[in-house]
């Protein structure tokens, strides 16, 4: 039961909701390239997945049955991440610079369509183990989500093929 | 995106009045100066994010004065033969119209990054 129950999906939800939000911040910046004294803004992906990876380890035990679930405060670490880094680049001390947010932009893509590839590798898996491993072409994706696994825990979390 | 269009007529606006000796308001046309500004997004919550849209602050004359001309022949001569001619200079606008172009376009592609990513949000589990 450790594929249906382990705190991948979790992970990359977290991953693909940072990833998301991340873009919505460029977008903005990129809106307000012409915006005076605008500063830009984004979040600290890395910063934002490893306190997310510490806090789903720290569980809070419930005592009772009413208690609140905590699993919806653990990881509010958006704000936490947020940094706002730039130069001003013209005389009315806009500091956005629009190739380097269209170059953050198109990296940011990328990423989050790795890890929407992941989430499909990761269903295609649990697919595989319910048809009980029938299709050949079943296998050919679990190798593969194998495979992309490791590419991905780089630079986004740190996840070991099983 | 309209903000960026609002620029775009403004200019086209400057440029088309860069002769009109005379206006509503009397004197020569003012050149228009738009003023962008960002304001949050509000979720369903009114909580209010880190992301921020853009939007037209407000659309101003440009303070400095009239081009004066030596015409005495012009209608709107003054007494000394000088025409008032709008301070708009069809050079500088026509940068400001490159680039307010430019802005657009790359909201165009920011807005398709956008569109792609929750298009391809959507192939989940396809």
């Amino acid at each position: 039961m450790k594929i249906l129950f382990d705190n991948v999906f979790g992970s990359l939800q977290k991953a693909i909701d940072t990833r998301f939000k991340r873009a919505q911040l460029i977008v903005s910046n990129i809106a307000n390239a012409d915006t005076p004294h605008y500063k830009p803004v984004d979040i600290d992906f890395e910063k934002v997945m490893s306190e997310f990876a510490q806090n789903s380890n720290k569980n809070i035990t419930k005592t009772h049955y009413n208690h609140m679930d905590t699993s919806e405060f653990k990881s509010n670490s958006e704000a936490a991440g947020l940094r706002s880094d730039g130069v001003v680049m013209g005389l009315d001390g806009n500091q956005v610079d629009v190739e380097k947010e269209m170059v953050k932009l198109a990296d940011n893509f990328s990423h989050y369509k790795a890890l929407l590839q992941l989430t499909n590798k990761k269903l295609a898996q649990l697919r595989y183990s319910i048809n009980e491993g029938r299709t050949h072409e079943n296998l050919d994706g679990w190798f593969s989500s194998c495979f992309i696994r490791i590419e991905c825990s780089k630079d986004t979390f740190k996840y070991h093929c099983q | 995106m309209s903000a960026q269009r609002t620029r775009l007529n403004t200019i086209a606006s400057n440029i088309a009045n860069a002769q009109t000796t005379r206006t509503a308001e009397g004197g020569p046309y003012k050149r228009q100066v738009v003023v962008l500004e960002s304001h949050p997004f509000q979720d369903h919550l009114k909580h209010v994010g880190p992301v921020t849209g853009v939007r037209v602050a407000g659309i101003y004359d440009d303070p400095s004065g009239p081009i004066w001309r030596y015409e005495p022949d012009h209608p709107d001569a003054n007494e000394d033969g000088y025409v008032a001619y709008p301070n708009v200079n069809v050079a500088k606008e026509m940068a400001d119209l490159i680039q307010a172009s430019r802005s657009y376009e790359a909201n165009i592609s920011s807005f398709n990054v956008l569109k792609d990513m929750a298009t391809a949000a959507l192939e989940i589990g396809r």
